[in-house]
This record gives C-alpha cells, sequence and structure tokens, in this order.
C-alpha cells in the first residue's frame, strides 16, 4: 500500500472539530502524518465557508459539534449543492461506534468513520486504507462527477476485476448508478445477489428503492420495514416507506413514517419540511408547526434557506391564532409575525415572496380579529400583486381569500370573474377556485349589498345620483342581492332618467330588474311602490 | 419521571472519551518536546503504554456496557483485518514485547464489528501473555459460503482441562478472568443470514493454546 506521507502532501486539507484542543492536536497529527495543508474548522458555519472558498482533497470532521450543525449536516450540505466533488475524501470522526450513527443518504455518507479515542497509530493506518482505496476510485469518481453514468458502470467492471478485494464497494456504486440510468430490473438483480450473500443495509434499501419504481408496492413496504426492524437508523428507509404509503394514497402512514424518520435524526431540513407539507395538508397543524419551526430553524443559516420555510411555518400557526386574547394566540402571533418579517426582510428583492408574505401577514390579523389591520395589510397586498407582472393563479386566489376575509366582497367578486377567465390554471388552482366561489356564504353576499345599499341610498339622497347608481350596479351585480337593494336601484335609474333623459340601454336595466321581482299580490306592503314605479318606467318607454 | 442513569453515563462517558483523546494528544507532544533527553524517557515511555492501556480498558467499558444493552446490535462493517490488528499488535509488541507471525493475505478485508473484534483479539493477547506466552501465529481461514475465521496459535501452556472442558463460558470465569466470556460473547454477535459467530478453543499437538475465532 502506498505511504501515507506520499499520499497526504500537496493535498487539501480541512479539520472540523468543536473543541478547541482537539482541533490544534488534529491539525498537529495530520502535520506528523505528511499533510502541509491543513486548515481548522470549529463549527459547520466556518466549515461551510471553508469549503466554499477552497476545494479540499480531505475533510475529517467532528461528528458532534456542539450546539450547530453536525458532521453529517456539513457533509450533506457540501455533496448536496456540489460545493465539494466526489473524488473528495469526508472522514467523521465519532465518539460513538458508527452504528450509533444516522446513516443519512446513500450519496451523502462519509468515505469512512474513525471512532475516538483514537491513537496516531489509528489514525496512520485508517487514514492510509482510507486514502489508498479512494484513489483506486478516482477514474469512477472523476466519472461521477462529469454525471458520465455509462462510463461509471465500465470503470467499475475494470475495477472489480483488478481489485476483487473491493467487490462490495464497487457494487454500492454499481447499483446506484443503475437507479440513476432508472434501469431497475438490472439493479435489482444485483441486490438480490449482494443480499444473497448478507443482508447488507445499504443492498436492502436499494432493493426497496428498485420495487418501489417497478410500482412493486406491497414488496417494497415489507421489504421497508423489516429493514427498519434490522436497521433502526436508517432513516432513509423511513422516507421509501412515507412514498410508498402515499402510493397507497395512506397520507396519515406516510406523515407517520416522517415523524419516525424525524425521531432517528431530527436535523435534516427537506425532511422536515416534507413533514410539514404532508401534516399541513392533513390538517395536523400540530405537526406541521413543530416541522416548519423546526425548518426555519435549521435552515436559517444554510443551503436549504427558502421562503417556503417561513411562510409555511407562519401559515401553520394560524390554527393556533384567535380574537380571544390569551396565551397560545400571544405566543403563536408573536411567531408568525417574527417569520413573516424575517422572510420580507431576507427577500425584500422578491414582490412574489414579499406579496405572500403579506397575504399572511393580513391573514394573521383577521385570525386576531384585527379587521382594521388586516384591511390595511390587505391594501398593501393589493398594491404590490398590481406591481407583479403576470400574477400567477394561485396569488390571485390568495388575494381573493383575504379580500373576503377582509369584507371586501367586490374586489373579490373580480378578480375571481378574472380567475374565471383564466385558461392556465392548475387542476388544484381550479378546485380551489370552486371552493373559494362556493365560500362565499349567500348570507355574507346579502349583508354586504346592504351594506352597499345604505351607501348608494347616501348619495341618491344628496342628488348624486350617477354615484348612487355605480354602487347600485355592483350590488345588484349578485345574484343573491335582496328585494329592497333591487327596488332601491330601479328607483335610482328611474329618478335619474325622470331628471336627465330616458335612454334604451337604461330601460332594458330595469325591466330587467323588473323580471327578477317577479310580480307582486296586491296585498303585498310593497305593492304601491311596485306599481308605481312600473308605470314610471312604461312612461319613460314611452318617451324614448 | 424515573432518573435516567443511562443518559448521565453515557454524558460522563462522552466527556471521559474527550478527556482520553486529550490526554494522548498531551504525551505525543510531550514525547516530541522530549526527544534526545533520555533521563526523561524511560518515564514516559511507560507513561504512554498506561495511557494507552487505559485508553483501551476504557473502550472495552464501553463495548461491554453496549453489548449489555438490550437493544444491542452489532455493526458489521466491511474492514481490512490488517487495519484492526496493527494498532493492537503495536501495542502488545511494545508493552509485553511479544511476538507476532502474521501469516494471512494483508489484503484480506471482512464484514465484521470492529470494536468487537477488538475486544476479542486484546483478552486472547492478554490471557495469553499472563499464562506466560511470547509468540504468536495468526491466519486467517476463508470458507467458499462467506464465512471466515482467524486462527491464533500462541507459545504459552495451553489451555487447562477445566477450560477445555467446559464447552461454553462463564460470565464469572475462570481462574483467568472474564477473557474468554468476553472473546465468545463478542464473536457470537456477529450474524448473517441465519448463521451466528462461535469460538473454539485446543491445545496445539506440540506446545500453546489455540483459539478460533469463527465468523458466519
Amino acid at each position: 500500500m502506498a505511504d501515507l506521507s506520499t499520499m497526504l502532501a500537496n493535498k487539501r486539507v480541512l479539520a472540523v472539530d468543536d473543541l478547541v484542543e482537539s482541533r490544534s492536536a488534529m491539525k498537529k497529527m495530520l502535520t506528523i502524518l505528511g499533510a502541509d495543508k491543513v486548515d481548522v474548522a470549529m463549527d459547520g458555519d466556518e466549515a461551510t465557508e471553508f469549503i466554499v472558498n477552497n476545494n479540499y482533497d480531505l475533510i475529517i470532521s467532528d461528528y458532534n459539534l456542539g450546539r450547530g450543525r453536525d458532521g453529517q449536516q456539513i457533509l450533506e450540505e457540501a455533496r448536496f449543492t456540489h460545493q465539494i466533488k466526489a473524488t473528495c475524501t469526508f472522514v467523521m470522526l465519532t465518539g460513538e461506534n458508527a452504528m450509533d450513527m444516522v446513516m443519512g443518504a446513500i450519496e451523502y455518507e462519509p468515505d469512512d468513520y474513525i471512532t475516538k479515542p483514537f491513537t496516531i497509530d489509528v489514525m496512520r493506518q485508517r487514514l492510509t486504507r482510507i486514502l489508498a482505496i479512494k484513489e483506486m476510485f478516482t477514474p469512477i469518481n472523476e466519472a461521477i462527477d462529469k454525471q458520465a453514468s455509462r462510463t461509471v458502470l465500465a470503470l467499475c467492471d475494470q475495477l472489480l476485476l483488478a481489485q476483487p478485494r473491493l467487490k462490495r464497494r464497487v457494487e454500492r456504486i454499481q447499483g446506484r448508478t443503475l437507479l440513476k440510468l432508472k434501469e431497475y430490473e438490472k439493479a435489482l438483480k444485483l441486490y438480490d445477489s449482494i443480499l444473497k450473500e448478507r443482508e447488507i443495509n445499504w443492498a436492502l434499501l436499494g432493493k426497496a428503492t428498485c420495487l418501489f419504481k417497478l410500482e412493486k408496492y406491497p414488496q417494497a413496504e415489507k421489504l421497508l420495514i423489516h429493514t427498519i426492524k434490522e436497521h433502526p437508523k436508517y432513516v432513509q428507509c423511513y422516507d421509501l416507506l412515507s412514498k410508498v404509503h402515499l402510493k397507497n394514497k395512506d397520507r396519515k402512514a406516510a406523515q407517520n413514517s416522517l415523524i419516525s424518520a424525524t425521531q432517528v435524526s431530527p436535523k435534516q431540513v427537506l425532511r422536515q419540511m416534507e413533514l410539514g407539507r404532508l401534516a399541513y395538508a392533513n390538517k395536523d397543524f400540530a405537526v406541521a408547526e413543530g416541522a416548519f419551526k423546526m425548518s426555519v430553524k435549521l435552515a436559517r443559516h444554510s443551503c436549504y434557506r427558502s421562503v417556503k420555510n417561513y411562510l409555511l411555518f407562519a401559515k401553520s400557526l394560524q390554527h393556533k391564532i384567535t380574537p380571544q386574547s390569551n396565551r397560545d394566540t400571544r405566543a403563536a402571533s408573536t411567531e408568525a409575525f417574527k417569520a413573516i418579517e424575517e422572510a420580507k426582510t431576507l427577500y425584500k428583492e422578491n414582490t412574489d415572496y414579499v406579496f405572500e408574505a403579506t397575504i399572511i401577514e393580513s391573514t394573521t390579523y383577521t385570525n386576531l380579529g384585527k379587521d382594521a389591520d388586516a384591511k390595511a395589510i390587505a391594501a398593501k397586498a393589493e398594491e404590490l400583486l398590481s406591481h407583479v407582472n403576470d400574477a400567477s393563479g394561485a396569488m390571485q386566489l390568495s388575494m381573493v381569500n383575504v379580500f373576503l376575509d377582509t369584507k371586501q366582497h367586490a374586489k373579490a367578486q373580480d378578480l375571481l370573474a378574472e380567475l374565471g377567465r383564466r385558461k392556465d390554471l392548475s387542476r388544484s388552482e381550479t378546485r380551489e377556485l370552486t371552493r373559494t366561489r362556493n365560500e362565499i356564504s349567500e348570507q355574507v353576499v346579502r349583508e354586504y349589498t346592504t351594506e352597499m345599499n345604505d351607501k348608494a341610498i347616501g348619495f341618491f339622497e344628496r342628488g348624486q345620483l350617477q354615484q348612487a347608481i355605480d354602487i347600485f350596479n355592483q350590488a345588484t351585480a349578485y345574484k343573491e342581492a335582496g328585494y329592497t337593494v333591487i327596488v332601491n336601484a330601479i328607483q335610482a335609474k328611474v329618478t335619474f332618467m325622470d331628471q336627465r333623459e330616458p335612454s334604451r340601454e337604461m330601460v332594458k336595466e330595469v325591466e330587467e330588474l323588473f323580471v327578477r321581482l317577479g310580480d307582486l299580490p296586491d296585498t303585498d306592503e310593497r305593492f304601491d311602490r311596485w306599481q308605481q314605479l312600473k308605470k314610471s318606467l312604461a312612461r319613460l318607454k314611452r318617451m324614448i | 419521571m424515573a432518573f435516567d442513569f443511562s443518559t448521565l453515563l453515557s454524558a460522563e462517558l462522552h466527556d471521559i472519551k474527550n478527556q482520553m483523546q486529550a490526554l494522548l494528544t498531551v504525551q505525543e507532544d510531550l514525547a516530541d518536546e522530549l526527544v534526545g533527553q533520555n533521563e526523561y524517557q524511560k518515564s514516559l515511555d511507560k507513561i504512554q503504554q498506561h495511557s494507552k492501556a487505559l485508553n483501551y480498558k476504557l473502550i472495552e467499558m464501553l463495548s461491554i456496557l453496549k453489548i449489555q444493552h438490550q437493544s444491542f446490535e452489532p455493526n458489521e462493517d466491511e474492514h481490512w483485518l490488517i487495519d484492526t490488528l496493527k494498532p493492537i499488535i503495536h501495542e502488545f509488541s511494545s508493552l509485553y514485547d511479544m511476538k507476532f507471525e502474521l501469516d494471512f493475505d494483508p489484503e484480506f478485508n471482512a464484514f465484521y464489528d470492529e470494536q468487537l473484534l477488538e475486544i476479542a483479539l486484546h483478552n486472547v493477547f492478554m490471557n495469553a501473555n499472563q499464562a506466560g506466552a511470547h509468540a504468536y501465529i495468526l491466519q486467517v481461514e476463508e470458507f467458499d459460503d462467506g464465512g471466515w475465521l482467524i486462527n491464533i496459535k500462541d507459545d504459552g501452556p495451553g489451555f487447562n482441562d477445566e477450560q477445555l472442558n467446559k464447552g461454553a463460558f462463564s460470565p464469572h470465569g475462570t481462574k483467568s478472568g472474564l477473557g474468554l466470556y468476553l472473546i465468545e460473547q463478542a464473536i457470537k454477535a456477529h450474524k448473517r443470514n441465519d448463521k451466528m459467530g462461535s469460538i473454539t478453543i485446543q491445545n496445539n499437538p506440540d506446545k500453546g493454546a489455540c483459539i478460533e475465532l469463527i465468523f458466519p
């Protein structure tokens, strides 16, 4: 085997540990072993900064880094964002046996683990092996970095012939590559042959993935349950199991699988978000709130930070917010406003995001029973929406809902009409549109038209007939408009034509309103007025 | 709620491990600084030997705690046997002046729980050393079905009749202490499909003991 100091020379090395003594000890050890370019980082943030700005060949990180992110998270983020290449070696130092470590996604596993405490002898021996193997895999890893899957497979065959002792490691890459190429039958065959000899965890998951992709859900489920029993810390199995449950349309079971996964590995942002979304859809707001809260916290300084985290968190808090001033409401609304503010500040360049945040802000005020604040914020949202080029159907829908919440029914109706004309709504948006339309209850509209009626009467009495007619037009546009509103509208139009001059168009409008009123029996107390108006209309018609 | 001793214990142990790691490092530093100053060398060597032994004892204790835990599952991963052996051999040859002959392919690798094998090997060597052995021959045999074994022969007095006739090993041990029981537990924890690890002991025809650690 090659000499360690030769392998380490000219390699760019990063050592990560939260304890100052351990850091300097590791640097010293690495220097004694032959490394000459060693950087040290004390936590996840510093490590990430180093990784972004340098091209490391070897990263050695303690798993446990105190309060912040752990070694596994550093690895996952670095690989996820392709800040480290497949050719970079990542070694995890663990206080525990590797068995107690959470096993993350295959592509995010370290090249190896070294258990603490270790002597320099152990470090030398292990590093020599790890680097020697990594070197043999260099052509394969380079092909992986270039995403040349066929080349990867060809090189795997070559390496297997030259180094039969590396069989399992090569097979692992073969399996992963076949999955990437969607050659599930072939991958399944490979995993089966491995499992016949030994039930290796990654081969079990690999086989389950093949079964899932081949839509053999019951078999995939059975295998995953078995694997989880044998390897309870293999979180990826819970993720896949959750997907199987979703395929079986069992959303509650899917949610439970993800809950199990987050109990094993609470620090994974993407999984927490997925759980939040699923729980929100299942109307399990307590779980959704917890998951989104965690993802906001975890993602704050990471590559996974997204506006969705903040907004979904604020949304998931709404179930606790009521007009009653109690502790729950106060705490939840404070948290919601904080998340909204943070989102607005972080994403202030993006009008779409600020709009979305403003919408949730208005809803929060509505839920708090602060109608005036809700309406003021709704006006801001409306203003923002007017500046958005090509507002999406989803954005318009949320605006409609806020209009309704803030009792601006006419605006809601207008926007609903606009939405109805859109041809680009997705299926779920169309469903939402129908639901919103149905939600506008008759009672609410009637109350609203009555409100408009009063306003219109005000104009009418001051002699501002045109304004009165405009409002009556809005009010009578609702099919739910009541009898009084219609009669008043007729009165306004008839008076208008009496004072100015009758027009064919307005006469027609009045006739239509009469049709909506229908006939009144002479016993009805409104009969006299109705008949009076009918006569006036007939007179006006003759004048045209 | 009952007081959670195991959490407290594992937090304490975690701390001890960090202290141990720091101690080992300071010693390495001291050794560097004292290069050439022969009057301190002997004491320093002793300190280093003892702390290495202490370090091992700590790992062993952690492993025992782990094995006795109900939900214990060994972590059988692929390792290169020579990598596991070398630090142990280095320790025993420097501490007790033992001689090792490795009679197997240095590229041999297999699936096993490294910590458990370390415990087993430590106990094998420690027992033999206490019995008076000085030299060891280690051989590896691989089976067609994927199983394998390590055969360790020493030049000591061999096992006595009580040990040889016992069949199974008791946690109460024999005069030689916990040794054989721990070795057996560590190897028995290895499982593959329906098979399980085991150990055999016998005496060599000419001289010394022979112990086989058989992995499924």
